[in-house]
């Protein structure tokens, strides 16, 4: 197990390397930031001196190396447009995200564990085909549309929350629910399928021949089984929740990391963006190796000999 | 053996499964017999003829469209939840055909014995354990294999666990469904040999489900032919083999004579959603007559212990005798056992 988090582990560096890279490229090849920073009819000796001031006269492999550097280090330099170290801005607008992330993750599961045993334990009922239709139809529901629908009904229309994402609780509701909607009806589908997929197992027609009772043959014997793609699953959501935020936050003006990295790419911001989708893509890669680990530990069959 | 006693009986027990398109699949059709105590009763008929929804309805795994199970002289149909658990779950198990589905991969082998135990709150902890070490060395498994995942045991070793599962509430009637289809010959044969030992020594009473025709012969006191989701015969298994009555009972039986004796049927079993009139096997009957294609034949007494569903019962025989009584090769494996790996 331990061998296995390492290997694990290891493979977090690789990921660092690759997404610097795919970063670096990317960057450059996306227009010159000095030109951006200075002013419109800037002469060329501004804007060559804004370029020395920036690092961007170093020789193309020299910013790379000091790109991967910074990937082990976390220093990745000064905010183009904010003169402040980028690591800092980044850490500083992590929470607020993770304070949206973080509660519809929980919401979302328990929701979905729950939609998804009721639906399993009746398949064919109406309550279940009903149920199953209802995650259809808010899986549908683009979710920065269902986060304007809530603003409108509840920020504009009765006022009972704010509009933008100023600071307290009350700001978290809509982005969370909007989120937390958006990741059910995914989730509850794929719990359902799995439950019934495992209660079709020939082990948990045994359980019910002993007479375990029925709860118990569901958490016992059914569930097990139906976990591990469950937990892989949440590895992915994970992302897609980050994902989201890049539309969310500038939507409900909320000052989280998925809005610094939208402004960032726009000012073309190499260390603000290079910072942030380093902070995202640790975390995800980070929150689906925690998985993998959980999957293993729950699952005997995937646990080697050498290993246990 | 006795059968004036029985332990379980069915009465025109039916099943219909709903399918796609509003159309109703009859899986079994009116299906009555009873398995006396101490008594094997074997099942035998193709693939899709009913035998398993049979044993699962018997079982109360699966409800019955109609039709009554009566077990230990109680009527068993409609019983639910606690009362289910006390009258049929503690007194009647089923061993599964496939020893690699039926056990549970995230318990141990200890856990997955010890459980029926817990569940109708048999003894405490301690003696539950030494009640899984005593079963175990029964079925002739090494109690050190308690910690292991099934998994990590042969299919017939696992096979053991099915049936030291089956046994750990001291159970009147075991129904196994093809317990031996998936292991290897002579793990069968070692199988076999288990379940007629514990027989002798807990004088179980056994639904042997099977469509392995030396099987039965070997190990059934009685037999019961199901075609179709329907009985088509119903006696002594010596004498059901020796001359059947039914001639689809007389082609099975004539698969075990010499090789110009065997009666061949005519084509494919049909679907069960498109059932022949009158009586089911007619469409592949060599001696059919217009009458098969009116009238349903009833499963009537033929015989003292002997019934059959046809109009025209032993007027098919097939020629030749009855291949000798197979006895398994395999020496008997009762605990304390020697050749167990990881010992």
């Amino acid at each position: 197990m331990i061998g296995y988090i390492v290997r694990r582990l290891l493979l977090v560096a690789l990921v660092a390397c690759g997404v610097t890279t795919l970063l670096f490229v990317l960057a450059r090849l996306s227009g010159d930031p000095a030109e951006l920073l200075s002013p419109p009819e800037a002469p060329p000796e501004v804007v060559e001196a804004t370029r020395i001031r920036l690092g961007l006269d170093a020789p193309l492999a020299v910013q790379y190396a000091k790109a991967l550097a910074s990937s082990f280090t976390l220093d990745f330099g000064q905010s183009f447009a904010f003169h402040q170290p980028a690591a800092q801005m980044v850490f500083q607008r992590l929470a607020p995200s993770l304070w949206i992330v973080v509660p519809s993750i929980v919401l979302s599961v328990l929701l979905s564990f729950a939609i998804g045993v009721a639906a399993a334990l009746r398949p064919s009922r109406l309550s279940g085909r009903l149920l199953m239709a209802g995650t259809f139809l808010t899986g549908s529901v683009p979710y920065f549309w269902l986060a304007l629908l809530l603003v409108l009904l509840f920020a504009v229309n009765l006022g009972w929350l704010p509009a933008t994402g100023g600071e307290g609780f009350t700001s978290l509701v809509i982005p969370v629910t909007a989120l937390t909607v958006a990741a059910v009806s995914t989730s509850a589908r794929l719990a359902r399928g799995q439950l019934l997929d495992s209660f079709g197992e020939g082990y948990v027609l045994t359980a019910r021949s002993k007479g375990v009772a029925p709860w118990r043959v569901l958490l016992g014997h059914a569930l097990p089984g139906a976990l591990p793609p469950m937990l892989a699953w949440l590895g992915i959501e994970f992302s897609f929740l980050f994902s989201a935020l890049l539309v969310l936050e500038p939507l409900l003006g909320y000052n989280g990391l998925g809005a610094l990295l939208i402004r960032s790419v726009a000012n073309q911001d190499f260390p603000l963006v290079q910072a942030s989708v380093f902070c995202m893509a640790m975390l995800i890669t980070l929150v689906n190796i925690g998985m993998d680990v959980i999957v293993r530990l729950v699952d005997p069959r995937l646990r080697t000999k050498a290993a246990t | 053996m006795s059968t004036h006693a029985p332990v379980a009986r069915v009465n025109g027990l039916v099943k219909d499964f709903r399918i796609p398109g509003g159309r109703v699949l009859r899986a079994v059709d009116g299906v009555s017999f009873e398995v006396g105590r101490g008594e094997t009763l074997g099942l035998v008929g193709e693939s899709g003829s009913g035998k398993s929804t049979v044993a699962r309805m018997l079982i109360r795994l699966d409800r019955p469209t109609a039709g009554s199970v009566e077990f230990e002289g109680a009527d068993i149909t409609a019983l639910r939840g606690a009362a289910l658990r006390r009258q049929v779950r503690r007194r009647m198990a089923m061993v599964f055909q496939s020893s690699s589905t039926s056990l549970n991969p995230y318990q141990r082998v200890g856990e997955v014995l010890a459980e029926p135990l817990r569940v109708h709150r048999v003894g405490e902890a301690g003696a539950r354990g030494r009640a899984v070490e005593t079963m175990m060395e029964r079925v002739g498994l090494d109690p050190a294999f308690a910690g292991r995942y099934p998994r990590e045991l042969s299919g017939g070793q696992r096979q053991r666990v099915g049936i030291a599962r089956a046994l750990m509430l001291d159970p009147s009637l075991i129904v196994a469904d093809e317990p031996t289809a998936s292991l290897d010959v002579s793990v069968q044969a070692q199988v076999v040999n288990l379940l007629q030992d514990l027989q002798r020594d807990l004088g179980l009473s056994y639904l042997f489900i099977t469509h392995d025709l030396g099987l039965v012969r070997h190990l059934s006191h009685r037999v019961a032919v199901m075609y179709l989701g329907r009985l088509v015969e119903v006696g002594d298994t010596a004498q059901v083999f020796a001359e059947p009555a039914h001639p689809y009972a007389a082609m099975l039986v004539s698969m075990r004579r010499q090789a110009e004796h065997r009666i061949l049927p005519a084509g494919e079993i049909p679907s069960p959603i498109d059932r022949p009139s009158g009586c089911v096997f007619r469409s592949r009957c060599p001696i059919a007559q217009a009458r098969c294609e009116r009238d349903v034949p009833p499963l009537v007494e033929i015989a003292p212990g002997r019934r059959a569903a046809c109009h025209f019962p032993g007027e098919l025989r097939p020629g030749g005798t009855d291949a000798p009584v197979h006895v398994p090769a395999a020496p008997p494996l009762v605990a304390p056992l020697t050749s167990q790996k990881g010992r």
